[in-house]
């Protein structure tokens, strides 16, 4: 019965005044905005970084015969390719096996050369989302003796589609290598280092081209849950299928990066806790100052015989009440929000080619976890209930004729 | 092709002296210098390129004017006869016969490797002159393999690969026996021996030269001169792009 009549109470107080209620409710409202879109946008920014990252080239782990990497000799490959993309396949923790092949080559439309990397593709694994040619359609792909050239390559060469180029390499054994062509276009992807040096082939004319017939130079893994690369990676190492073959993760394959987006990470975080407490400070000013500028009418009411510890309970309740109708107002206008943006994703100032370590980041699109309401609910309400704690302590130790005097 | 060309110094060093007198460096530089400069050669070589578990075998044909021109024409094997390379002065083409296409080799393709093989293509073109680029020290008779060692040192603002270039001459300082090439960063990064001693146009030259990387365990690469011919005829026509095409 008290907590009924307490609880009604709260409310009515809340309602004399709804000037300051609306105060109190519009400073969490924006604090609880505040929080949930910044905790989204760290989710979008990790995650663009991290899917620009491991996205086109790196994937999150990599094959390679030993040694591949420190020399990128072309006989160093991966031999019966199929075979092994097959058994990899079959393994429920990864979801795509991208198979690539390289050569360093000299292109040339006339007499004069330029020094190129051609990458051979998988093209139906290549032209779906993550892949190096998520934007192109089937129809745009090369065909037989056909190329795609780097935009900024072909710019500088002064290539058009329809050209032909040769191409002067060596094969896996080391003899020469040429060939004869034609540019089916230019194209311009996620990857500086493609756009400026690429020529991109399918892998069955590059693996002609170098003479090693299903051999490749990499074969790139994406995983289902990134967070299980680790016993993924340790689970192949003891494959007898891969015995002889290097696996890494994308973090020994590129400690730069990762070591970059934990720094992005960490440099987040203490932002979301400056953000948590500024939030704070905002909803405990507003609570202390709306229970110091009543202390005229508590002592009205301690001199009417209202035993303190009823006092109490209503601030409090009030407390909750303002809080919870701010927080629950914020998490809805502030979840609205996340939902726009992250159906419509932002542009970094509309900036169409930002860029980052030669890798060029696609539209953001912020994100929140259940998680994140939960913590953000839970800190606007601890901070509400801190904040009438005060002046509830207070209203103990008021003297009625004091209080009614002020 | 550092190597082809050094080869060409040594095929004009003349008849060692049985005196084990002290090198004059000077002469033994300037000497080295005029024979790499002879004024027209043919030489028919076959090269070995040991690379880990590759191996490839070439025959190639040579011509030459001075320092300034050559033709590289491969002949064997049949996979790859008609591959040439054209020297003129500091520039590089090489043609492909499968598409009958000649390219000229941009400077950023100076450090490739030349075919497949463990010579650069700036090897090739480089020009290096033991009198005008190094200082040559005399360090002292060696005894494995006998004769004196000779210190080449890269003079201060001279730019090239090398360093320093150890030297084993032969007694006489005629015959060089071994070099030792250290980079930029005084490592020893290639060792190159000669061996049998041969006589083409009155000159007796070591034919057969191996190469081995340093940098890379297995990697080696060898050359054997099985003709030379100094003086012959070689018309200037021989260094143009079209014959390149023809040849």
């Amino acid at each position: 019965m008290a907590f009924s009549t307490d609880l009604r109470i709260a409310f009515r107080n809340l309602g004399r005044n709804p000037k300051r209620t609306a105060l109190g409710v519009g400073a969490i409202f924006l604090a609880q905005v505040a929080v949930l879109w910044f905790m989204s946008f760290i989710h979008g920014y990790e995650n663009l970084v991290f899917e620009a990252v491991t996205g086109p080239m790196l994937g999150h782990a990599q094959i390679h015969a030993e040694q591949y990497r420190k020399k990128h000799e072309l006989w160093n490959s991966i031999n019966q390719a199929s075979h092994l993309m097959t058994h990899l396949e079959k393994n429920p923790a990864i979801n795509q096996v991208v198979p690539r092949a390289y050569a360093p080559v000299l292109a040339a439309l006339q007499e004069n050369g330029e020094t190129a990397l051609i990458t051979g593709l998988d093209w139906d694994k290549e032209i779906h989302a993550q892949g190096l040619l998520e934007d192109f359609l089937p129809k745009d792909l090369p065909g037989s003796g056909e190329v795609l050239l780097g935009a900024n390559l072909a710019q500088v060469m002064g290539v058009k589609p329809g050209d032909t180029l040769a191409l002067i390499g060596q094969s896996a054994d080391g003899a020469p290598a040429g060939g004869l062509f034609k540019v089916k276009g230019t194209v311009s992807t996620a990857l500086d280092s493609v756009n400026r040096k690429g020529i991109l082939m399918s892998l069955p004319a590059l693996q002609k081209f170098l003479g090693m017939p299903d051999g490749v130079h990499e074969i790139m893994l994406r995983v289902k849950t990134p967070a299980e690369l680790p016993s993924l990676i340790a689970a192949l190492r003891h494959d007898p299928d891969l015995r002889g073959l290097e696996i890494l993760s994308w973090q020994t394959l590129q400690p730069q990066l990762a070591t970059l987006l934990k720094t992005f990470a960490q440099e987040n975080r203490f932002i979301l806790v400056l953000i948590f407490i500024t939030a704070a400070a905002g909803i405990a000013n507003t609570m202390l100052m709306a229970g110091f500028e009543r202390t005229h009418e508590f002592g009205v009411l301690l001199a009417l015989g209202c035993r303190p510890r009823r006092l109490i309970t209503t601030l409090i309740y009030e407390s909750l009440a303002l809080g919870l109708s701010g927080v629950l107002l914020g998490t809805l206008a502030g979840a609205g929000l996340v939902a726009w943006e992250f159906s419509h994703g932002l542009t970094f100032g509309g900036l169409k080619d930002f860029a980052m370590m030669g890798i060029r980041l696609k539209a953001l699109h912020p994100f929140l976890l259940p998680s994140d309401i939960i913590r953000s609910v839970l800190c606007v309400a601890i901070t509400a209930l801190l904040a009438s704690w005060w002046p509830a302590e207070r209203v103990v130790k008021l003297n009625p004729l004091e209080a009614m005097r002020s | 092709m550092r190597a082809f060309f050094t080869l060409a110094v040594l095929l004009s060093l003349g008849m060692p002296s049985a005196a084990a007198t002290e090198p004059d460096l000077s002469a033994l530089a300037r000497r080295l210098d005029d024979l790499y400069r002879s004024d027209t050669c043919i030489a028919r070589l076959e090269l070995i390129a040991q690379n880990g578990p590759q191996s490839r075998h070439l025959q190639i044909k040579s011509w030459s004017r001075g320092r300034e021109k050559a033709l590289l024409l491969i002949e064997a094997p049949a996979r790859e006869a008609g591959n040439a390379t054209l020297k003129i002065g500091n520039n590089l083409w090489n043609y492909l016969p499968n598409i009958a296409r000649t390219i000229r080799i941009p400077p950023s393709m100076m450090l490739a490797s030349w075919m497949g093989t463990d010579i650069t293509n700036d090897d090739l073109v480089k020009e290096s002159s033991y009198a005008g680029d190094f200082v040559l020290t005399l360090e002292g008779r060696a005894a494995e393999p006998k004769g004196w060692i000779v210190l080449c040192t890269a003079k201060p603002g001279v730019v090239g690969r090398w360093q320093k270039i150890r030297l084993w001459v032969d007694d006489s300082a005629q015959l060089p026996l071994r070099m030792e090439y250290f980079d930029r960063r005084g490592r020893r990064a290639r060792t190159q021996t000669f061996d049998s001693v041969r006589e083409f146009s009155g000159r007796r030259v070591p034919t057969h030269m191996v190469f081995k990387n340093e940098d890379e365990e297995g990697r080696v690469t060898e050359i054997r001169y099985l003709d030379l011919q100094y003086g012959a005829r070689v018309p200037e026509s021989t260094f143009s792009l079209s014959r390149l095409e023809k040849k």
